[in-house]
C-alpha cells in the first residue's frame, strides 16, 4: 500500500511513463544536438564543415587568435558588454526601487515604459534607434552599440531586482531607522547587503543579453563589429569551422558568467514569471 | 505660523514622492530618448507622406500579404510545435526524480543560455548538405545523393522551435509545481478515468501557464529574424527580415516604418489579449 | 502636561484619501506604564503607532515625548525602541550586530557598545548566542533578539507592534509574561499594540480599545471588562449577552430597565441616567447561573437548551429565549450535579450586581 500516490491499474501507468520518459528523452536530446554537435567540429582537422570530422586539430582555435577581425570583435563585444551590464545595472536598479517603494502619480506608465522594451521586438529597437544615429552620426561606435543593448537590457535588470526588492521586508528598513539610521544608511545598511545577490544576477544577465544580441549590433555596430555580427556575416559568407571554435569558446564564457552569477548572486533562472 | 509649518509639511507629502520619482528619472529620461520616442518617430515616418499609402501596400500588395501571412502561420506552428513538445516535457520535470530534474533541467538550460547564433549555426552543420543528418543516410545507404534539408520553412520551424520552446516550459513549469497532486488523486477517488481526471482538472488548471508560454512563443516569434534568415536562406521570408531589406538595402523608412508599426501591433494585440485572459482568469479565481 | 506622562498625542489626525484613520485622538501614556491599544484591524491603531515611530506624518495635532515635540522629527531622532510585528532583525547580521546597531548608528564607543550588548543579551538570557545568526534561532529566542535590541540604547520609550503574533500559544505565553515582567523592571514606558483582548487583558497596565479612528474606552483591564462603556467595547471584549430597552425608574443604585420584548432587568449602576433614556443591560455568560427549584434572582428568563459545547473543566450553554434570541452560559461543571441536557427548558437568572449599564448616547436610537 502506498499511501502518497494512486495507482491506476499498475501496467497501464507505468507504460505510460515508460512513453512519456522516452519522449521527454527525445525532446531534450532534440534541445542538446547542435551544442553536442559544435564542440566535435571545433576540434576537426577538415577545412570544412565535415561530419564525423577526420581528425583531432586546434586549427581552428589558432585561427581564431590569430585573425585580427576575430579578435577585435571579441574586445568590441566586451567593451559593450562590460558598459551595457554598468549602465543597465545602475539605471535598472534605481528605477525598481522607484517602482516598488514608491507611489506617484504616473508610475503605471514608467512600469510600462521600462518593461516596454522585452514586449516590443528587437528588430523594431534597432530600427528605430538606427534611425535616430544615423542622424546623429553615431553608427560604428562601439557605444552606439552599447546604448541599444542597455534599452533591451534595462528590463531584464528591473524585473530581477524588482523582484528581490518586492520580497525584502521593508519592515526592516523601518526597523533601522527607528533604531537611529538615517533612511540612505538604512538603505545602505540594511538592504542593499541583501539584495545585492539579485543585482549581481541582473548585472550578468545584462551582460549575457549584450554579450548575446545580433540585430540591434546588426545596425549599429557598422564596420566596429560585435562577435555575434562578426559571426553572422562569417556564416553568410563563407562558414569556415573557425566558428564552431568562436561557438565552443561563447559557450564557455556564457557557462562561466551562469556559474559565476551562482556563485555570487542569486542565479539566474528563468522559471519565476 | 502654524499654518505655515503645515504649509511645509504638507509639502512633506510631496517630498516622500519626490525621491521616488527621481530615482526613476534617469531610467525614464533615458528609455524616452532612446526607445519611446524614436519608435514612435518610425512610427510617425510610416503616415509623413499624410496618406496610408504604405499600408495599403503592405496589406494589398501580394508580395507583402504573402509576407505578413507567412510570418503569421510560422508563428503559429512555432507556438503548436513548441506547446506540443513542452508540455509533456514540463509535467515530467514535475514528477521526474530529482537526478533526472537536474538532468533535464540541464538539458534545457544549456542550450538556452546557449548564444541563437551559435545554436542556429549548428542546425546549419547538421542539415546542410554534407551536415550529419545527409552523411548518416548516406552511409545507410538509404539515399545515394545529398537531400536538401535547409533554406526551407521546415529548416526555419526546426530553428525556431529548438530557440523558442524553453520559454514555453517555464512558464508551464512554474504552474504545474504548483499544482495540488492531491486535486488529481481527489480527480480519480471520484472515480474520473485518467484522461477525463488530466482533461478536466489537471489541463485547465495549468491553463495559465498554457497561455503565458504561448503568448510568449508566439511574440518572439513574429519578431524573428536570425534564424528565418540563416535557415531559410533566402527562401523564407518573414516581416523582420522584410523591415531589415527595407532598411539597408532600400533605405525606404517609411514602407519600413509602415511594417514595423504592422508588426508592433501584432505583437501588442496578442500580448493585451492574453493580460486580458490572465485579469478575467484571476478575477474568476 | 504632567511630570509622569512620558508620550502624549495632541488631536492626533491622519486621513487617507477620504478615510480618517485617526481621528483627533488624545492620549498619555504614564512613566513607567504599558499601555496597550486594542482594536480590529482597521481601527487606526496601527496607523497611531507609525505616527508614534514617525514611520507616518500627521494631518494635524502633534505628538509629544517627555516634554518634547517629536511630530516632524525623523524616526531615527526619536529615541524610541520598537519591536516589530515579524521582529525585522536583519538576516545577514549576527546576533551580537543587531543588537549593536542602533548604538553603532549612535556612534557610540566601542567598548561601550560591547559592554551594551553583553548587558541587553544578559537581561533576555540570550548570552552565548552572540555569533548565531537570526536563522539559526528558534521564533522566541529572535523575539528575545528583537527585544535586546529595541532596548539596548535606553530608549524613551518602547513601541510592541503585535510582537506575539508568530509564536506559539505555548511559547506565546511564556514570552507575553517574560516580556512584562522585563518591562517592570526595567521601569520602561512601553506602548503596545494588539488585536488580541486576551494578550492586552494579561499584559497591560491600562487599555484603549480603538474603533474607527477613536479611543472608545481608556481604561485598566477590569473597568475594561466589568464596565465596558459602550456597545463596542462590550462586544469586542469578551462574550456579552446585552438587552436593549429604556431606564424605567431606579430604586437607590438599582435601576430598573424595560426590556424590548417588556422584560424588566434591574441593573446595579453608579450614574443612573434619567428616565426614559435608551439603555443597555450586559451579563457576562460566566455571571448567570441556573435556577432550579424554588431559587430566585433579581433578574430570571427562561428558555430552550439549544447546544452545549462541553469543555472539561466548564461548560458553554447556548440558551433560546424565543423569538430567534440566544442568551449564552457559561459555567463551572461539577459532579454530581444534574446535568443539563440540550432540548431542557431551564430558568437562569443573575443578580443586579453581576449585570452592567451601558448608556446608550442620546438619540441613538435602538
Amino acid at each position: 500500500m502506498s499511501g502518497t500516490e494512486y495507482s491506476p491499474p499498475g501496467r497501464r501507468r507505468n507504460w505510460g511513463r515508460i512513453v512519456l520518459g522516452l519522449y521527454c528523452g527525445l525532446v531534450l536530446s532534440f534541445l542538446m544536438l547542435p551544442i553536442v554537435v559544435v564542440f566535435p567540429l571545433s576540434f576537426s582537422s577538415a577545412s570544412y564543415l565535415q561530419f564525423p570530422p577526420p581528425g583531432f586539430s586546434l586549427q581552428w582555435y589558432e585561427r581564431y587568435l590569430e585573425t585580427p577581425s576575430w579578435i577585435s570583435a571579441t574586445i568590441v563585444s566586451l567593451q559593450v558588454g562590460i558598459g551595457t551590464t554598468i549602465l543597465a545595472t545602475i539605471l535598472g536598479t534605481m528605477v525598481a526601487f522607484s517602482l516598488v517603494r514608491g507611489t506617484y502619480p504616473g508610475k503605471p506608465w514608467v512600469d510600462r515604459l521600462v518593461a516596454a522594451p522585452i514586449v516590443v521586438p528587437n528588430i523594431i529597437i534597432a530600427v528605430a534607434i538606427y534611425g535616430l544615429f544615423a542622424d546623429l552620426k553615431l553608427i560604428g561606435n562601439w557605444y552606439g552599440v552599447m546604448i541599444g543593448h542597455t534599452v533591451y537590457a534595462i528590463p531584464f535588470v528591473v524585473l530581477v531586482v524588482s523582484a528581490a526588492l518586492r520580497n525584502f521586508d521593508v519592515s526592516q528598513e523601518h526597523a533601522a531607522m527607528g533604531l537611529g539610521a538615517s533612511r540612505l544608511r538604512a538603505v545602505f545598511t540594511v538592504t542593499f547587503p541583501q539584495i545585492k545577490p539579485a543585482i549581481i544576477s541582473g548585472a550578468f544577465l545584462a551582460f549575457i543579453t549584450s554579450f548575446d544580441e545580433l540585430i540591434i549590433a546588426l545596425f549599429l555596430s557598422g564596420s566596429n563589429m560585435t562577435l555575434p555580427k562578426k559571426m553572422f556575416e562569417n556564416i553568410i559568407s563563407e562558414i569556415d569551422p573557425t566558428i564552431s571554435a568562436v561557438s565552443v569558446l561563447q559557450i564557455v564564457l556564457v557557462g562561466i558568467v551562469l556559474f559565476l552569477s551562482q556563485r555570487l548572486g542569486a542565479g539566474v533562472s528563468p522559471i519565476k514569471s | 505660523m502654524t499654518s505655515l509649518i503645515t504649509w511645509f509639511r504638507r509639502n512633506g507629502a510631496m517630498r516622500e514622492h519626490a525621491g521616488p520619482v527621481a530615482l526613476s528619472l534617469p531610467a525614464v529620461i533615458f528609455l524616452l530618448i532612446l526607445f519611446a520616442i524614436p519608435v514612435v518617430q518610425l512610427m510617425l515616418l510610416s503616415v509623413q507622406s499624410g496618406s496610408f499609402e504604405h499600408y495599403e501596400k503592405a496589406f494589398t500588395d501580394e508580395l507583402y500579404v504573402t509576407v505578413l501571412l507567412n510570418t503569421f502561420k510560422i508563428a503559429l506552428m512555432v507556438t503548436v510545435i513548441s506547446f506540443l513538445l513542452a508540455y509533456p516535457l514540463a509535467y515530467y520535470l514535475t514528477i521526474a526524480s530529482p537526478m533526472w530534474r537536474a538532468i533535464g533541467m540541464f538539458c534545457l538550460l544549456m542550450p538556452f543560455w546557449t548564444s541563437i547564433l551559435v545554436r542556429t549555426y549548428a542546425w546549419m552543420a547538421i542539415l546542410g548538405r554534407r551536415g550529419i543528418v545527409n552523411e548518416a543516410l548516406l552511409s545507410l545507404g538509404i539515399i545515394d545523393t545529398p537531400v536538401s534539408l535547409l533554406y526551407n520553412t521546415s529548416a526555419v520551424l526546426v530553428g525556431m522551435v529548438h530557440v523558442l520552446m524553453p520559454y514555453m516550459v517555464f512558464p508551464l513549469y512554474a504552474v504545474m509545481r504548483r499544482v495540488d497532486p492531491n486535486l488529481m488523486q481527489a480527480a480519480f477517488g471520484l472515480g474520473a478515468p485518467a484522461w477525463r481526471a488530466f482533461a478536466r482538472v489537471y489541463f485547465p488548471m495549468t491553463m495559465p501557464g498554457v497561455l503565458a508560454g504561448a503568448s510568449l512563443v508566439f511574440i518572439l516569434s513574429m519578431g524573428f529574424f536570425i534564424t528565418p534568415v540563416l535557415l531559410g536562406g533566402g527562401r523564407v521570408t518573414m516581416i523582420a527580415v522584410l523591415i531589415e531589406q527595407f532598411v539597408t538595402e532600400f533605405l525606404a523608412w517609411e514602407f519600413a516604418g509602415a511594417l514595423s508599426m504592422a508588426l508592433l501591433a501584432f505583437t501588442l494585440v496578442v500580448y493585451g489579449t492574453f493580460k486580458w485572459f490572465m485579469k478575467s482568469e484571476r478575477n474568476l479565481a | 502636561m504632567t511630570n509622569d506622562t512620558d508620550l502624549r498625542l495632541e488631536q492626533a489626525l491622519k486621513t487617507f484619501g477620504n478615510v480618517t484613520a485617526l481621528d483627533h485622538v488624545d492620549l498619555s501614556v504614564r512613566n513607567g506604564e504599558l499601555l496597550t491599544i486594542l482594536g480590529p484591524s482597521g481601527s487606526g491603531k496601527t496607523t497611531l503607532l507609525r505616527l508614534v515611530a514617525g514611520f507616518a506624518e500627521p494631518d494635524g495635532g502633534r505628538i509629544l515625548l517627555q516634554g518634547r515635540d517629536i511630530t516632524w522629527l525623523p524616526p531615527a531622532k526619536r529615541d524610541i525602541g520598537m519591536v516589530f510585528q515579524n521582529y525585522a532583525l536583519f538576516p545577514h547580521m549576527t546576533v551580537a550586530e543587531n543588537v549593536a546597531f542602533p548604538l553603532q548608528m549612535r556612534k557610540t564607543a566601542k567598548p561601550e557598545i560591547a559592554k551594551r550588548v553583553k548587558w541587553a543579551l544578559g537581561i533576555v538570557e540570550l548570552g552565548g548566542y552572540e555569533e548565531r545568526l537570526p536563522r539559526q534561532l528558534s521564533g522566541g529566542q529572535q523575539q528575545r533578539v528583537a527585544f535586546a535590541r529595541a532596548i539596548v540604547f535606553d530608549p524613551r520609550i518602547l513601541l510592541l507592534d503585535e510582537p506575539f503574533g508568530a509564536l506559539d500559544r505555548k511559547l506565546r505565553e511564556q514570552i507575553q509574561l517574560e516580556v512584562r515582567r522585563l518591562q517592570q523592571q526595567l521601569n520602561l514606558t512601553s506602548l503596545f499594540v494588539t488585536h488580541d483582548q486576551e494578550e492586552a487583558l494579561i499584559l497591560s497596565d491600562r487599555i484603549a480599545v480603538m474603533n474607527a479612528g477613536r479611543i472608545e474606552q481608556l481604561g485598566t483591564p477590569h473597568e475594561i471588562y466589568e464596565k465596558p462603556a459602550n456597545r463596542f467595547v462590550a462586544d469586542f471584549i469578551g462574550i456579552s449577552n446585552l438587552f436593549s430597552g429604556v431606564v424605567e425608574g431606579r430604586d437607590s443604585d438599582i435601576a430598573a430597565v424595560r426590556g424590548e420584548d417588556g422584560k424588566l432587568f434591574q441593573v446595579a449602576a453608579e450614574n443612573i441616567p434619567d428616565t426614559g433614556t435608551g439603555a443597555v443591560v450586559l451579563v457576562r455568560p460566566e455571571r448567570l447561573q441556573l435556577l432550579q427549584g424554588d431559587r430566585d434572582l433579581e433578574n430570571t428568563i427562561s428558555g430552550e437548551v439549544a447546544e452545549i459545547v462541553y469543555l472539561g473543566q466548564s461548560e458553554k450553554l447556548r440558551i433560546d429565549i424565543g423569538e430567534g434570541r440566544d442568551v449564552l452560559m457559561h459555567r463551572q461543571t461539577r459532579l454530581g450535579e444534574a446535568a443539563v441536557e440540550v432540548g431542557a427548558r431551564i430558568n437562569v437568572g443573575w443578580t443586579a450586581a453581576d449585570a452592567h449599564l451601558i448608556v446608550e448616547a442620546a438619540g441613538a436610537g435602538v
